[in-house]
């Protein structure tokens, strides 16, 4: 009963503390731009099984949404997501798991992705991360 | 998701220059309008199509969200077209309203002692965890008066609970001054408060505290001018000077403030 507790406690003190995400993106090519994501949110309140990592900065125009079988990254300025998947990437390493955590019945997402793709219109895609999002 | 997200896919074939050679792909048309392309993986009428999109990842949809799917043969190099969203919606990028310096404009009533009293506020918050604020208001039995509080809280998203120490100042009614109390008469408040944020202007303010009499042996005086003899007992205010103070006081409060977040 006093790990169940506690186990609880640590579930809300998780959760009270927030998203987490370390790592870095850039892009080499047509469009080039870096993203150190700040903020991530589990994809799972919109629908989706993944995460959506990107910066707290009105000014900021990348984004990255991780999925098991992809990724979505922002072209920024065009209002455009273009889709990576294995095809595009000679490393597409991506980690999603549920981290036992809930909050308000939805479970949050912790994992990791490493990333190596290219795309005519973005360039080659680079970087890395590791994250827990709620 | 794309449903979710009120996506509206693009398939774009690019680089078709020579290839001569075909390949079947299935193109599902959404009531939303949104279009996806791919490998078909399951067609279940009446219940769903799967297909495998370019880009590898596996898109299940229902059958009533089906505006039309149908096998279409088309280049190979179309086939393994590039996959745009658009209308991804934008994360919101606005840091938490508390992380961010503000000044605040409100109003407040409540409780004080037995009595209501009701004012206004004004707050300077450079960071999320400090707050100077003013008031200023009227109501009970000491009339005007102003207060000056310091707080310091902890943000947990769009709640925030900390403590308040402030003094203020109440003007002290001329049928209390006329039996000899001072004309001011000084607080210091010790105070607990919620903060509740709603959307990202409003701010609710739940807080109680106690106020303490400075006045040295001025609540005493002012004690023996009451206007009724039951006010001090009422209040369970001793009315005979302590030998520490010469007098005091103990008020408890409570009061609601709504105020408005300018950024700055």
């Amino acid at each position: 009963m006093a790990l169940r507790h506690l186990s609880a406690l640590a579930a809300a003190l998780a959760a009270a503390c927030g998203s987490s995400v370390a790592g870095s993106f850039q892009t080499i090519g047509p469009s080039s731009w870096r993203l150190a994501p700040d903020t991530c949110a589990s994809g799972l309140h919109r629908g989706y099984l993944g995460v959506d990592l990107y910066r707290l900065d009105p000014d900021d125009d990348t984004e990255l949404v991780i999925e098991s079988g992809g990724v979505l990254a922002r072209l920024p300025g065009r209002g455009l997501m273009v889709r990576l998947g294995t095809a595009d990437c000679r490393v597409l390493d991506v980690d999603l798991h549920p981290n036992g955590v809930k909050v308000n019945g939805v479970p949050a997402l912790a994992g990791s992705v490493t990333l190596d793709c290219e795309r005519s219109e973005l360039g080659r895609l680079t970087g890395q991360a590791r994250f827990s999002c709620y | 998701m794309m449903r979710r997200a009120s996506a509206v896919c693009i398939v774009l074939a690019l680089a078709a220059s020579a290839s001569a050679r075909e390949a079947w792909v299935e193109i599902v048309e959404l009531a939303d309008g949104s279009v996806y392309q791919g490998t078909l993986v399951e067609r279940v009428p009446s219940d769903h199509v799967t297909i495998e999109l370019a880009g590898g990842g596996i898109r299940r949809f229902e059958w009533a969200e089906i505006k039309e799917a149908h096998e279409a043969r088309v280049r190979e190099s179309t086939a393994r077209s590039e996959v745009y969203v658009q209308n991804w919606p934008e994360p919101d990028r606005r840091p938490p309203v508390l992380s961010q310096p503000h000044l605040t404009a409100g109003i407040a009533a409540g409780i004080g002692g037995p009595e209501g009293y009701f004012g206004v506020t004004g707050g300077w918050e450079p960071s999320s965890w400090f707050e100077l604020e003013v008031g200023a208001g009227t109501g009970g039995t000491f009339g005007p008066a102003l207060a000056e509080t310091v707080r310091l809280g902890l943000p947990l998203f769009t709640v925030r609970v900390g403590l308040g120490v402030g003094l203020s100042q109440n003007l002290v009614g001329g049928s209390y001054t006329s039996q000899g109390a001072p004309p001011i008469a000084h607080w210091l408040n010790l105070e607990s408060f919620t903060d509740f944020v709603l959307g990202r202007r409003w701010l609710l303010r739940w807080n109680m505290g106690s106020g303490h009499l400075l006045n040295s042996g001025g609540f005493a005086v002012m004690c023996r001018g009451a206007r009724a003899p039951s006010d001090c007992t009422d209040w369970g205010i001793p009315t005979t000077p302590s030998s520490a103070g010469g007098g005091w006081a103990f008020d408890l409060y409570g009061s609601v403030r709504l105020g408005w977040l300018f950024d700055i």
